[in-house]
């Protein structure tokens, strides 16, 4: 098993090659969606918020229970999570708010799994949150660290990975759950096109820009490994990355664990193999030197870019940098108007000057930025429409919880609490998950004339709401926390 | 919002003056309560001590005089006889993660801290009377005479808030080494330490005791007040408890001039020999002791068990063993009284959602025991702690199977503070390397929660360091 060339026309995924129009609609039969919710997914985004909201909720719950019924004997964590709240059926939507895994059920594994190499282990617990068979697979095969556990669940196994941070350093592992590969480009696309607007075309000529590593298992990476396949004929040099590399998983756990050792970080850190200590220095190094790249960046983007149509996903804060890199040299307008630039994830914690909602597209030449809510959890995020409203695709059953008691509110009016969504288009693993966001959601008509649940824009982490206080105790060691979260940040 | 009427007030007190004018109002910890406290900015000048020789009235007391007067107003702080002692108890009730049962007892049982017994023993251990009361002379080898003495020192002290005894702690200790205290209150306890002032305003107006305590409630971090305090003419120690949040707002100001006493946020632990699980009989009392150790106090000190060392083997029948005894701990736990424990006041979410998410996704390596507000036992399966270590509260203990004690050795770091360990011969044998990796209490099992009068604290003593030694050498006539 020879590891992946990176940015070589060697480069092509397991999956099978398929015509650059991948990724559009396809013709769909509604009266299937109830038994096979994944497939609304393929019929254009018109039609997709056209459908009346109670036909909906029909749909929606047969196919919970459908999906309920189906993976609750193959995925022992949605069983013990059924079974502990004596749920045996699904009799309405909101019965189902029981089921929302806690983003930490993807890291419910051992980390000394990790630390001690134990990636046949690691295999048997993540085999619990996928109904595709891992049991199968072969892990004599050489497999040294995350990074060849990924690429080895990925083109051997066909589970493709998205990982994330947690708080402490330790990664998240989350099946991305697809058996049809090409849904992931079809996923961008959803992604891409704003509310309203005809869907996209003739993309396959038209460049990505990437504010990061060119490779990385998160839901990023999944993206850019599906537009190389399935859009641009494994064409890498369509995509144009900050940092051609890869976000090493084992460099992101590893920087959390060793930050978090205290005062036994350099026994932990004489433990680590010499290839990966190596990964780790030259990651220290490379992040002295991330201004200077991100400004060369910027500069290869206006120089190569100027007046082009491209793609490219952020956030608003760094669009913010980028416009600031711009206007030094004096740019506005930078890209065609047909551009497509999204943005997700807010503001990232930065304050951005007065006016940046306006003064980004401005600068960027396109009339509006697409602006998503969502999370990695989720196969397709949830456009913003011109009322200033995300709206749930269809397929999406969402759920607002009281942040203390769990309980669903229900499903009328306007309600604030947590955030929670069933994702029926998961057919491999249970597309229910809880986050850590405060949520104002409706259900029922907006301004811009949809219908159907949709969330303002005021999302903010419940953890952002309970720092920042005063409190004093002499229990705890929170240093080491403080600093891994601050190294982690330095590496995305 | 609350408005400033609806609020708990909480005063400014600068050396003996009540000032309760020009207030901001401040949220409460927990979401339930809202507390005024005057803009300590606005009276900075008056907060600060710049005259050092004001000291002077504190030194003509004698250790004597100081510790009689603390057993005076220990007589008057217990909940029941003082009507500020009451409010800032109501108060804590809706700010401290303990429960108003424990809340009530130990507002209740204030003066047992004040003992002036247990004063003068940790006067004399930690410091020395003699030292305190004059000057200590000593002849050096070289015929030189030096003379020692112990003075007071301006101090501004952070307090924590996790138990009302933190804030009397710090008025004894400043009475005995005779300083000048700016007590700066935490938000999840801002009101004791201003009604321990009040009560020794109410009791002796004009004592040096009196006149050299203030407290005050700022937003830790507001510079408006901080870069006026923090500066070597006003203060020379800086005494913080609290963990990154709190030392980072005073780091900056540490300069020649001013001393920081760190009295880091720890956690404890525990070691239990193999001897203790031969079988039921063995392990009952063991698990008892063990219940005290990590569920009293509702586990909110630093002092409190959390990770538990099991050497009773990590193959089945040793793990099948752990199941059985954390069974024990948790039905211990749920036995302990009112005054000393109780179902956790506000769940730490994180905490929560970790625990729920190993008992759904986690099965293969952990047995969850109990669980919710009542507390829980997770025992791992392999000789590791959970990942999540480090938050454990609400009355969760972590036990972990080991084959040889030497793994818990190995997992001490700097941040551990307390180790209880059963049997004794075993802290006896274990100390020395423990106290290398890191460990600063080696304590009888069951026994953690109390901190006797040694003056030991996070491997220091913070009685002697909140002294300035001062001294005197005589080299003859030249």
């Amino acid at each position: 098993m020879g590891r992946r060339n990176v940015g070589t026309t060697e480069n092509i995924r397991h999956r099978e090659k398929i015509m650059p129009e991948a990724g559009f609609t396809r013709p769909v039969d509604p009266q299937r969606f109830a038994d096979h919710p994944e497939e609304m997914y393929w019929q254009s985004q018109a039609d997709s918020f056209a459908m009346p909201a109670a036909e909906v909720e029909q749909i929606q719950l047969h196919a919970l229970r459908r999906r309920f019924e189906e993976l609750r004997e193959k995925l022992p964590p949605l069983r013990r999570l059924a079974d502990e709240h004596g749920l045996t059926a699904i009799s309405q939507i909101n019965d189902a708010a029981v089921l929302l895994f806690k983003h930490s059920v993807y890291k419910s594994y051992p980390v000394s799994l990790i630390e001690n190499n134990r990636f046949d282990r690691l295999t048997q617990w993540f085999d619990n949150l996928t109904a595709q068979d891992l049991s199968g697979v072969n892990m004599a095969a050489g497999i040294e660290s995350i990074d060849d556990w990924l690429d080895h669940l990925d083109r051997e196994c066909g589970v493709r990975v998205i990982h994330t941070t947690g708080t402490s350093g330790k990664l998240s592992f989350l099946p991305r759950g697809w058996v049809d590969g090409t849904r992931q480009l079809r996923s961008t696309r959803l992604a891409q096109q704003p509310l309203g607007s005809p869907e996209p075309h003739d993309l396959q000529s038209v460049p990505t820009l990437v504010i990061g590593h060119r490779r990385a298992y998160n839901g990023y990476g999944a993206m850019l490994d599906a537009l190389v396949d399935d859009l641009y004929g494994g064409d890498e040099t369509m995509i144009v990355p900050m940092n051609p590399g890869r976000l090493s998983a084992d460099v992101m756990s590893l920087a959390g664990r060793l930050t978090a050792g205290g005062n036994r970080a350099e026994t932990a850190r004489s433990a680590l193999s010499p290839a990966i200590r190596q990964r780790m220095d030259e990651l220290v190094e490379a992040r002295k030197t991330a201004p200077e790249r991100r400004a060369h960046f910027f500069d290869t983007i206006i120089d190569r870019f100027a007046g082009k149509r491209v793609m490219m996903s952020g956030n608003w804060s760094m669009y913010d940098e980028m416009m600031t890199a711009g206007q030094s040299r004096g740019i506005d307008g930078l890209f065609a108007p047909d551009s497509l630039l999204l943005c997700a994830g807010g503001t990232k914690g930065a304050v951005l000057p007065e006016g940046y909602r306006n003064a980004i597209p401005g600068f960027l030449g396109i009339p509006v930025l697409s602006e998503l809510y969502g999370m990695s959890e989720m196969g397709a995020l949830m456009p913003k429409c011109s009322a200033g409203k995300y709206h749930a695709w269809p397929w999406l059953v969402l759920f607002l919880l009281d942040p203390q008691t769990g309980d669903p509110a229900t499903r009328s009016g306007t309600h604030t609490g947590r955030f929670g969504v069933v994702d029926l288009s998961y057919e491999t693993r249970w597309g229910g998950i809880l986050s850590g966001d405060e949520v104002t959601m409706t259900f029922g008509k907006c301004e811009c004339g949809l219908d159907g649940a949709f969330i303002a824009d005021t999302v903010r982490r419940y953890s952002e709401q309970e720092g920042g206080d005063d409190k004093i105790t002499c229990a705890g060691a929170p240093a080491a926390h403080d600093n891994a979260l601050a190294f982690l940040a330095g590496i995305e | 919002m609350m408005t400033e009427g609806d609020a708990f007030r909480v005063p400014l007190i600068i050396r003996g003056k009540i000032i309760e004018e020009n207030s901001l109002v401040h949220g409460g910890r927990g979401g339930s309560v809202a507390f005024a406290a005057p803009d300590v900015a606005a009276f900075a000048e008056g907060l600060c001590l710049s005259n050092p020789d004001t000291l002077a009235d504190l030194h003509a007391l004698s250790v004597a005089e100081i510790i009689d007067y603390l057993e005076e107003l220990g007589q008057r702080l217990p909940l029941g006889r003082n009507g500020w002692i009451e409010e800032a108890f109501r108060l804590s009730c809706h700010t401290s993660g303990l429960g108003p049962d424990i809340l009530q007892g130990m507002y209740k049982t204030l003066d047992r801290q004040l003992d002036p017994v247990a004063l003068r023993e940790v006067a004399d251990a930690a410091i020395g009377i003699d030292y305190l009361d004059g000057w200590v002379e000593r002849r050096l080898h070289d015929g030189v005479t030096a003379r020692v003495r112990a003075f007071g020192a301006r101090a501004v002290h952070i307090v924590a808030g996790n138990a009302p005894g933190t804030s009397l702690l710090t008025i004894a200790r400043n009475a005995i080494t005779r300083g000048d205290a700016i007590i700066k209150t935490p938000s999840n306890d801002p009101l004791t330490a201003a009604a321990i002032a009040r009560t020794m305003i109410e009791m002796a107006p004009d004592h040096p005791l009196t006149r050299h305590v203030s407290v005050a409630y700022w937003k830790g971090g507001d510079t408006s007040v901080e870069e006026r305090l923090y500066a070597p003419r006003n203060i020379e120690k800086i005494v913080a408890w609290g963990g990154m949040s709190s030392i980072r707002h005073v780091a900056k100001y540490i300069q020649p001039g001013i001393e920081l006493i760190a009295l880091d946020p720890k956690l404890s632990s525990t070691i239990i020999g193999r001897d203790a699980f031969r079988d039921e009989k063995s392990m009952r009392p063991v698990a008892d002791a063990l219940a005290m150790d990590g569920g009293g106090l509702n586990q909110e000190g630093c002092v409190n068990a959390r990770v538990v060392w099991a050497e009773c083997g990590t193959d089945e029948a040793g793990i099948a063993q752990l199941a059985r005894f954390g069974g024990m701990v948790y039905e211990a736990i749920q036995a302990l009284p009112a005054h000393l424990s109780g179902p956790a006041v506000r769940m730490d979410a994180r905490l929560a959602e970790e625990i729920e998410s190993l008992q759904i996704g986690g099965a293969d390596w952990y047995t969850v025991i109990g669980g919710g507000v009542e507390g829980s036992v997770v025992v791992s399966h392999t000789d590791e702690p959970v990942d999540f270590a480090d938050i454990l509260t609400n009355r969760v203990l972590n036990l972990v199977p080991m084959d040889d004690v030497a793994t818990a050795v190995d997992a001490v770091t700097s941040y551990t503070q307390t180790i209880g360990i059963w049997p004794e011969s075993l802290k006896e044998r274990l100390r020395d390397s423990l106290a290398l990796q890191g460990a600063q209490r080696m304590v009888t099992l069951g026994r953690a929660i109390g901190m006797p009068g040694h003056g030991i604290q996070d491997a220091i003593e913070p009685w002697r360091r909140m002294c300035r030694w001062i001294v005197d050498e005589s080299h003859g006539d030249v």
